[in-house]
């Protein structure tokens, strides 16, 4: 069967609850328009005010990742129950039209309310009459950028959430796929630092879509008058340019990924334990190592910034062993009740005994780095 | 026709069928039967294209279920039917018409005015019954050439039983529909069916015409002067025994003479052959495969 007339169908039963999506947006960005007060841009250097802007247009952003997480969530939960697969399964329509159809409509649910949102922010900014004095991002680029990224954002978070075989572990993925990349970027600027072999902060080219311009914090309370847009345009190959990039390559790859393996996807295992490399079976271990390295890395920096000559670095040497100790003691045990989880009780495998083996072996021996 | 060759299917470790074989002809009711988790749904599933096989072949006409052509001819009732909160008899029947575009919208409201449902009622506020005879009077509308009913009769009221009943005979007289259906109710099964297939401890053990397969079995209601125990009927080679004080019900496998002068050597005083129905087959065929008998 041609998909169309079901995407026909399923649009006109979503419309509802798309309308409903955008008018809550809406009201939630005028509220923040009315309450936001014009924010001054200091310059680092000079410390003088270079322009005002209202970080409103920052809303529409922070709508577009809210979208991008809660539209995988509404398009493909039904996928995740088995009651329901017994009518999916069994409709006269192949699985991948099945699912590109949901894909389509989740995007439509994310591009909607972004777009409605942007147009009113601005026309509310103008209406104020507060636009001509203020500072105004490049604003058909700003758009475009921000549904190419919204795009992916949807894109990934709905290739993590289909992995998963209940609705719980998808939710519980696509948080931990989101801030995986900033943590490891925290846990591997505290251990090189540490080591002395590589200084790292946050602003090296940051391939994760939630740190980059979408990020909702950045844009939503920063404005959207620190993004230099030129950026992406003059300089292809400065770091914002190439995470934009490669978030933009992810995000297709992610829509390709979930369009190929959609079809090929066993009803049988929906509500099973989520056994898939891109769940629990990743995410646990390196979360853990990496936590416990960056722990380890951190509390060596505190170390290591105590004057040795004086009992203060012996003091400060013994703070940042035992609060090393504790965290990753810590961080071993949300392991193991991440593991509890992942096998919904104590039903490990070899392979999961191997990984908190070295988790434990970590927590131990790591703090004894400092 | 519907043909199920060696087919084999696993749920996580366990194998759930194993080397099912069976042909369904076009024109016919088949009642699927077998105790719990003998793999009833399973095969239902299978069947649907729901489930993809391990391995064997189901096909129709020579096509698989896989391929959504061969699944537009198909209708898949399961024992719990998909609606949303805000569906309503309507709704459901505009989305699946969506995929069946041979559904009789006047057909499918003049069931629902049988059984007393509106079309623009919220389903969330119906009860199992009336959402099944919903889903029954969708299944009925959409005309497939093969219709699955998984727990058919769960939740019917004995009239929407009646009224599901003589529809499903009119598909099948009208349409050709070939129906499957499985259920507990074996009674209800037996007067509405043309053949069954037994499925126990995973595969097909038994399958053909079902007052065939009954009449294998004879029935014996006795009588005697005295108190009678199960060791009395000992040297009978009885395939269930039921003691009652002076009276006695033994079904039996064979010749109905030859069983009746068998039992004349315990010498009863009455002794009246009476119907086997087809749960007490079922039971005998069950019990006789685990060896209870």
């Amino acid at each position: 069967m041609n998909a169309w007339p079901y995407f026909k169908q399923h649009f006109r039963s979503s419309l509802k609850t798309i309308i409903i999506i955008t008018a809550l947006c809406l009201m939630l960005c005028m509220l923040f328009t009315a309450t936001f007060q014009v924010q001054k841009h200091v310059g680092i250097e000079t410390g003088e005010v270079s322009y005002t802007y209202h970080p409103t247009l920052g809303m529409s952003v922070f709508v577009l990742c809210v979208m991008s997480i809660l539209a995988p969530i509404l398009q493909f939960s039904t996928f995740k129950r088995r009651r329901d697969l017994d009518m999916w399964g069994a409709l006269p329509i192949k699985r991948r039209a099945l699912g590109a159809v949901h894909f389509m409509i989740g995007l439509l649910m994310v591009i909607i309310p972004f777009t409605a949102c942007f147009l009113q922010n601005i026309a509310l900014l103008y209406i104020n009459g507060a636009a001509s004095n203020l500072y105004m991002p490049p604003l058909i680029p700003f758009y475009f950028l921000g549904l190419l990224s919204g795009f992916t954002m949807y894109s990934v978070n709905t290739f993590i959430f289909n992995r998963a075989n209940s609705i719980v572990d998808g939710i519980i993925c696509m948080a931990l796929w989101m801030v995986l990349i900033p943590t490891l970027m925290l846990c591997g600027s505290a251990v090189f630092e540490s080591m002395d072999m590589l200084k790292m902060t946050l602003s090296t080219p940051t391939f994760s879509p939630i740190i980059s311009i979408t990020s909702a914090t950045e844009v939503t309370m920063r404005g959207v008058g620190r993004i230099d847009l030129a950026k992406y345009f003059a300089n292809i190959s400065s770091p914002e340019g190439i995470g934009f990039i490669i978030n933009t390559v992810l995000g297709v790859a992610a829509a390709v990924g979930n369009f190929l393996l959609f079809g090929k996807r066993r009803v049988e295992t929906v509500q099973e334990v989520s056994s898939s490399f891109f769940c629990y079976r990743t995410l646990i271990p390196v979360y853990a190592i990496s936590l416990i390295m960056g722990i380890t890395g951190g509390f060596g920096l505190l170390a290591q910034q105590g004057d040795s000559s004086s009992g203060v670095a012996i003091i400060e040497f013994i703070i940042g062993f035992l609060f090393g100790y504790t965290f990753t003691s810590f961080v071993a045990v949300v392991a193991f009740v991440g593991y509890i989880i992942y096998r919904r009780g104590f039903h490990f495998k070899r392979s999961d005994g191997i990984i908190m083996g070295i988790i434990g072996f970590l927590a131990t021996f790591a703090p004894m780095m400092i | 026709m519907l043909c199920i060759d060696s087919l084999t299917h696993k749920l996580g470790n366990k194998t759930v069928l194993k080397d099912v074989s069976l042909t369904v002809h076009d024109s016919g009711i088949m009642g699927i039967v077998g105790i719990n988790g003998a793999g009833k749904t399973t095969l239902l599933r299978l069947l649907a294209g729901v489930y993809i096989p391990d391995s064997g072949s189901i096909t129709y006409d020579g096509q698989p279920p896989t391929d959504p052509k061969v699944r537009q001819g198909i209708f898949f009732l399961p024992d719990e039917p998909y609606y949303t909160a805000h569906s309503t008899p309507d709704s459901i029947f505009e989305f699946y018409k969506t995929f069946y575009p041979n559904a009789d919208k006047e057909q499918y409201h003049k069931i629902l005015k049988i059984y007393g449902i509106e079309g623009n009622e919220a389903m969330r506020n119906f009860s199992k019954g009336m959402r099944r005879q919903t889903f029954v009077a969708l299944a009925l509308a959409l005309k497939p050439r093969y219709l699955l009913l998984d727990e058919a009769f769960d939740g019917l009221d004995p009239l929407a039983r009646k009224v599901f009943k003589e529809h499903i005979a009119a598909l099948v007289d009208q349409s050709g529909t070939g129906v499957l259906i499985s259920s507990h109710s074996l009674r209800e099964l037996e007067d509405f069916c043309d053949s069954f297939v037994l499925i126990d401890d995973h595969t097909v053990k038994s399958y053909g015409d079902i007052s065939e397969h009954v009449e294998r079995l004879c029935k014996f209601e006795l009588a005697f002067t005295h108190t009678v125990t199960n060791e009395f009927f000992a040297d009978i080679p009885a395939c269930s025994v039921n003691v009652r004080g002076k009276f006695a019900t033994v079904v039996m496998e064979g010749e109905p003479e030859k069983c009746m002068e068998l039992l004349r050597s315990l010498s009863p005083v009455i002794m009246d052959q009476v119907a086997v129905d087809f749960e007490e087959a079922f039971i005998h065929d069950v019990n006789k495969d685990r060896g209870v008998l």
